[in-house]
């Protein structure tokens, strides 16, 4: 990770991303089936499968975690995500396995995307047992 | 279905044999277009023919005869030109479509007219088909092997958007919409200079660009008044949720994904599901996009009936650049009303 470096630009309109935390709001339409907790830290993200259509030359980078649910996790990249795809994202010593569900630009080298998790593991809670 | 002898207990000469008029009650049958019956063969079904001015239909052609198109050319002389098969016959109709339209599509000596007629009934009857199995799979094959077909017949240099539009249906089925969107867009895409090979996918995307609505409740899709919140929220998913139904699929190219999937996205970044602006849409969603538009404001929906080729032209003009790709939409209101003067003609 930190080999890497973040191709992500944030826009004005995120100026505040690091510093907010706590629970979202959520409204009756936006349908959503559990609550979502802030969290705002850099993460290691691996393509582990892309689509048969999609060639990725890049399969690693940062992207920053953005909230996460018992059932989803939001993220910020640089970069279009396709729905499907299937991530692993890694940070504070957690490893998230999703898939793709949804992508939003924001700017040209910011892109909101929202997967579902397959797996969740905890590092840190392993390491006591 | 009830059959009753003719009230004038006549005696009607069909095929050659003298038969007993049978007349019978046109709400048990379905119409089917005179077009689609190729001469000489034998349907299989028992096919009945009326005046269409409201009077009962009379059999025509009987199961085990063969259809003969110059009696039919005759009838349709005078006047009696409005086919039909027994509701509880429209499966073996269908299944006598497939079996024929390649024959009827690739035979020069019948009128491109008549051709693009067949053509529409067998996309428009596959395409419901499988649409309503619900299963990709049968969706995605029923596209793949119409494409080719679409571009073949549409590849007729005689054939022009009002002639095509003239023959297409204009209701709201999904399978409608997509079988019209793909021949507008073979046109386009025609008249864009894009290679045949792009041409048939292209056809195939199209066909496939509306899938994500098929997961969308009937009763929101049908809906005669305006949308709200909710309503409006659910239609706007059917471009992500049919490209997931089809990303993984290794027989449909990157192009063809995102016809589905950015057939909605506008060049100034205010459309869905990602908000892409310029040359992030790809330029096979941006043909896709102008079609649909025109497509959708010409034909009949829940909510109002359809619009003037003159003023649906001007609204993809006015979205022009801001929304729609200019060169597009310069190209397809050129095709539209050079169809226009040569039907006028």
């Amino acid at each position: 990770m930190n080999d890497l470096a973040s191709k992500i630009v944030l826009p004005p309109s995120l100026a505040k991303f690091f510093f907010e935390a706590g629970y979202c709001e959520s409204t009756f339409f936006e349908g959503r089936r559990s609550s979502r907790l802030r969290i705002r830290c850099e993460a290691l993200m691996t393509i582990d499968a892309s689509l048969p259509s999609i060639h990725r030359d890049e399969q690693d980078s940062i992207v920053y975690v953005k909230d996460i649910s018992t059932r989803g996790i939001c993220i910020v990249t640089h970069q279009q995500l396709w729905p499907e795809e299937q991530l692993r994202i890694c940070f504070q010593n957690r490893e998230v396995r999703a898939t793709t569900v949804r992508c939003r630009r924001i700017g040209e080298f910011c892109w909101e995307c929202g997967a579902e998790i397959t797996s969740f593991r905890n590092f840190e809670l392993e390491d006591e047992y | 279905m009830r059959y009753r002898q003719s009230s004038l207990n006549a005696q009607r000469h069909c095929n050659g044999v003298t038969q007993p008029m049978l007349e019978l009650d046109t709400r048990s049958l379905v119409p089917i277009s005179p077009a689609t019956l190729l001469s000489d063969s034998i349907a299989g079904i028992d096919i009945y023919a009326s005046s269409g001015d409201g009077s009962e239909a009379i059999l025509f052609c009987s199961r085990d005869k063969p259809v003969c198109r110059s009696r039919l050319k005759r009838l349709s002389e005078e006047k009696i030109f409005k086919l039909y098969v027994g509701a509880d016959s429209y499966e073996a109709y269908q299944d006598y479509l497939r079996d024929h339209w390649e024959h009827i599509a690739s035979n020069r000596d019948v009128s491109t007219e008549t051709r693009i007629s067949v053509l529409n009934e067998v996309v428009r009857d596959v395409l419901n088909t499988a649409f309503q199995s619900g299963c990709t799979q049968k969706i995605v094959q029923a596209s793949q092997s119409l494409g080719d077909g679409i571009v073949k017949i549409l590849g007729d240099d005689r054939v022009v958007v009002k002639g095509l539009y003239d023959v297409l249906h204009h209701d709201y089925a999904t399978f409608t919409h997509s079988a019209n969107v793909a021949s507008y867009s073979v046109l386009l895409a025609k008249k864009l200079g894009f290679s045949a090979k792009d041409q048939n996918a292209i056809a195939v995307g199209a066909l496939l660009h509306d899938i994500g609505k098929l997961s969308i409740d009937e009763r929101i899709l049908r809906k005669p008044g305006r949308l709200d919140e909710f309503e409006f929220k659910e239609i706007k998913k059917h471009p992500l949720v049919g490209f997931r139904k089809l990303a993984n699929r290794e027989d449909l190219s990157h192009a063809q994904l995102m016809m589905t999937y950015q057939h909605h996205e506008k060049l100034d970044g205010t459309g869905y599901p990602v908000g892409v602006v310029g040359d992030e849409i790809h330029p096979w969603a941006k043909l896709c996009a102008v079609v649909d538009i025109f497509e959708a404001l010409t034909s009949t929906r829940p909510y109002r009936s359809t619009m003037e080729h003159s003023v649906a032209l001007s609204i993809l003009e006015k979205a022009s650049g801001k929304e729609l790709e200019p060169e597009f939409v310069r190209c397809w209101s050129e095709l539209v009303l050079a169809g226009k003067s040569r039907g006028k003609s």
